[in-house]
């Protein structure tokens, strides 16, 4: 009876001692509203996470997710009409999410409370304006990216090459390493349909070849993408492929950084922001170093990096806009640029501070002038899904090429058909 | 005459106290007030989604795009639209063609296992448990784990090139081996299921009937023919029901390890399910598949149920 009554009281006492410490809890983190941000996993992403540690008007939580569930965990967030605050969205997510009225139009806010005049046009056009060439923001220019060509300088010395000038070099190059005994394999990257990461692999491989996804100003497809420089491209890939390690189809980021940095692949190709990988003389013991992605007819480069919005559905608007204010900040810029990150204004770019950041930040103003996006329109995921379901299979040579781009070409255009039966929207 | 009076209150209020004050309270009461929270959450979560899913199954409605409008209604046209599709087709194939050779492969290898098991000998419990760890696993952990192994240069291909000297495989990125990886994984995580399920019908096999089948001199095939087979058939059945009921759901070992590629060739009805509701945001129509493979569910079931019935009919 003596113990049941002493557990009772023991009991009582934890009850008592719960209820207070969680009346107490929210009663101090009151003073701070809670705000939260969601990207995807990768390296600028833990670095963000890093440096709203140091803001002091608000409790800042940053969401990493696996690239693949990124968009999906934005957009069922703004279907439950919750999630973060601030989401981090890739540039073709945008028109998307404007036409569902998801995100908070910051035009006005920007030209009063951010230096406008300093933002890298370029960047500010892609990742914020919709529909572009409106003049009608919804972002700010967070992280500015495109591909870089990553290569063994060691490697390279000891062949007597440099990096290469065009795509038809690099692939030379890529075939004489395979063949060497210097290293085992040539070129890699993400050659994986999962996100956009084969599309953005290839992209710019067609668009250098002088080749198109579509008339972006009649929304067509057929014809434009199934031409013979299409199949060119693809074809082109393939060749890339067969350079790369067993595999290389499947290959993600994880992979390509791998290909690199397990010492068994002369180049490989990958976004910016993957950079701090490269430079860890532990995780990444070789002779590293970096070059401009090079064209052929002509040259382009996928576009990377995104803005960062704020969500219709914030119960903290406000507070949500003043963290990106202060993340925007010259001092919270420049710490951006010093410790791996890519900003989106010009003054910070040009700054020591960010081209004596990293060995590669020196070549980033020169890819970025170079850069090229993909269908910025709310039909992007589905014209996505297709492109990499016929893209991968082509270029892992499973399926032909002219088939492949036939097929994709189909079945794009009669989504745009369904979406524009009067044509392309105008204005 | 009147109870006799104890401070007031009279003897029959004393005995039975509760009475005036919660005499409205009868087991009736009782019984609506202890089902009521648990009805009011199956409703919830249960009833109102299926039926708001199916309303929505009749309607163009995009979570994304229709958010703050009202569903248009459109009758059966995404049934109709779906069931004329080829690409719907394609998906029920690619699960019909991994259910199959899972739930065979699992099912002869699970009894096969279990007729070895189904005796005593030193160290049975150890190897039963090492045995069964694989379906104790969780799918996402165990599908990550093979990805590892079967990436290009991962421990399966060292085996393949090293023991075999073959060429590497692509485990994963070959249209025509994909489809077997996954029914791979698949049999190596749920066989011990099957395994379990048979292993508890051997045991419940009375001794006396192979004493009795000894007695005749029935040979060892006879025996399994005309007992052992006939006594677990309806457990077996029942295993079948449901791995093959598990099996027409899979998505997550799907996603992890090939995110139904390459191309589409290991997308599932489920993936593809998953790629209408939260890729495309078409709900409309991902409710309409979703009835749809509802109703391919119920009619697998129901035969297996009969092919059961039937089964218990003959004992």
């Amino acid at each position: 009876m003596q113990k049941s009554k002493f557990l009772t009281k023991v009991l009582l006492v934890l009850l008592i001692i719960s209820v207070l410490s969680g009346a107490l809890i929210p009663a101090v983190a009151q003073d701070k509203p809670n705000l939260s941000i969601v990207w995807f996993a990768w390296p600028p992403c833990d670095l963000l996470s890093s440096i709203v540690t140091e803001y002091e008007a608000a409790n800042v939580s940053v969401s990493c997710v696996p690239i693949g569930q990124w968009r999906d965990q934005i957009f069922a967030d703004f279907a439950a009409q919750g999630g973060a605050d601030a989401p981090i969205l890739d540039s073709q997510f945008m028109g998307e999410a404007v036409a569902g009225d998801h995100l908070v139009e910051l035009t006005d806010w920007m030209q009063d409370n951010l230096p406008y005049d300093d933002y890298n046009q370029v960047a500010l056009s892609y990742y914020a304006e919709v529909p572009q060439g409106s003049g009608r923001l919804y972002s700010v220019p967070m992280m500015t990216d495109t591909r870089m060509l990553v290569y063994r300088a060691d490697v390279f010395e000891a062949a007597g090459f440099e990096p290469p000038q065009s795509w038809s070099e690099l692939l030379e190059q890529a075939q004489f390493f395979r063949d060497s005994d210097l290293i085992e394999y040539g070129f890699a990257t993400h050659w994986l349909n999962d996100g956009d990461l084969v599309q953005t692999a290839w992209n710019h491989v067609l668009w250098s070849f002088g080749g198109d996804l579509w008339d972006a100003d009649t929304y067509t497809v057929e014809g434009v993408l199934n031409s013979e420089t299409g199949v060119r491209a693809i074809e082109f890939a393939k060749e890339l492929v067969a350079t790369a390690p067993v595999g290389a189809a499947g290959f993600g980021f994880d992979e390509t950084v791998g290909a690199m940095c397990n010492g068994s692949t002369a180049m490989i190709e990958i976004w910016y922001g993957f950079g701090p990988a490269f430079t860890d003389p532990e995780g990444c013991p070789y002779e590293i170093a970096f070059a401009v992605v090079p064209g052929e007819d002509a040259h382009y480069i996928s576009l990377g990096g995104m803005g960062i919005s704020v969500s219709r559905y914030s119960p903290n608007q406000e507070a949500a806009l003043d963290l990106v204010a202060w993340l925007q900040s010259d001092e919270v810029q420049l710490e951006w640029a010093a410790r791996g990150g890519f900003p989106g204004r010009t003054s910070i770019l040009a700054s020591d501070s960010f081209l004596n950041a990293a060995p590669y930040n020196p070549s980033f103003n020169e890819a970025f002038a170079l850069v090229r996006d993909f269908w910025n329109i709310p039909e992007y995921a589905q014209l996505l899904d297709v492109q990499g379901e016929y893209l991968s299979l082509a270029i892992s040579g499973q399926m032909d090429a002219q088939e492949a781009l036939d097929e994709i070409a189909a079945e794009q255009q009669e989504i745009l058909d369904n979406a524009y039966p009067d044509g392309p929207p105008q204005g | 005459m009147a109870d006799s009076q104890v401070a007031g209150r009279s003897i029959t209020e004393l005995k039975d106290p509760l009475r005036p004050r919660f005499s409205w309270f009868t087991d009736r009461w009782i019984a609506i007030s202890f089902l009521t929270p648990t009805m009011a959450l199956l409703v919830f979560i249960t009833v109102f989604p299926l039926v708001w899913s199916l309303y929505l199954s009749f309607t163009d409605w995009s979570v994304i795009r229709d958010a703050n409008t009202a569903p248009t209604w459109i009758g059966t046209q995404n049934y109709a639209d779906l069931l004329m599709n080829r690409r719907t087709w394609e998906r029920f194939v690619v699960t019909g063609q991994f259910v199959v050779p899972s739930v065979t492969i699992e099912l002869v290898l699970g009894f096969g296992i279990a007729m070895l098991l189904n005796r005593k000998f030193n160290g049975r419990g150890v190897i039963m448990t090492m045995l069964l760890i694989p379906m104790m696993l969780s799918p996402i952990v165990v599908a990550l784990f093979w990805r590892f192994m079967m990436q290009g240069e991962g421990v399966l291909n060292y085996y393949v090139v090293n023991l075999f000297g073959s060429d590497p495989v692509l485990w994963l990125t070959d249209r025509w081996v994909a489809p077997w990886s996954l029914v791979l994984v698949d049999v190596w995580m749920w066989t011990p299921f099957m395994m379990l399920i048979s292993l508890a019908g051997l045991s419940a096999v009375p001794k006396y009937l192979y004493e009795a089948a000894a007695v005749d001199r029935a040979s060892g095939w006879f025996r399994f023919r005309h007992i052992t087979l006939p006594m677990v058939a309806p457990l077996l059945l029942i295993a079948v029901i449901f791995r093959t009921m598990d099996a027409y759901k899979l998505f997550d070992q799907a996603l992890v390890l090939t995110g139904g590629g390459p191309g589409r060739f290991t997308q599932t009805a489920s993936l593809y399910l998953y790629d209408l509701a939260f890729g495309q945001f078409r709900t409309g129509e991902a409710s309409a598949l979703g009835y749809i493979m509802l109703i391919v569910i119920i009619a697998l079931a129901n035969l297996f149920i009969r092919a059961l019935n039937s089964i218990k009919a003959t004992e």
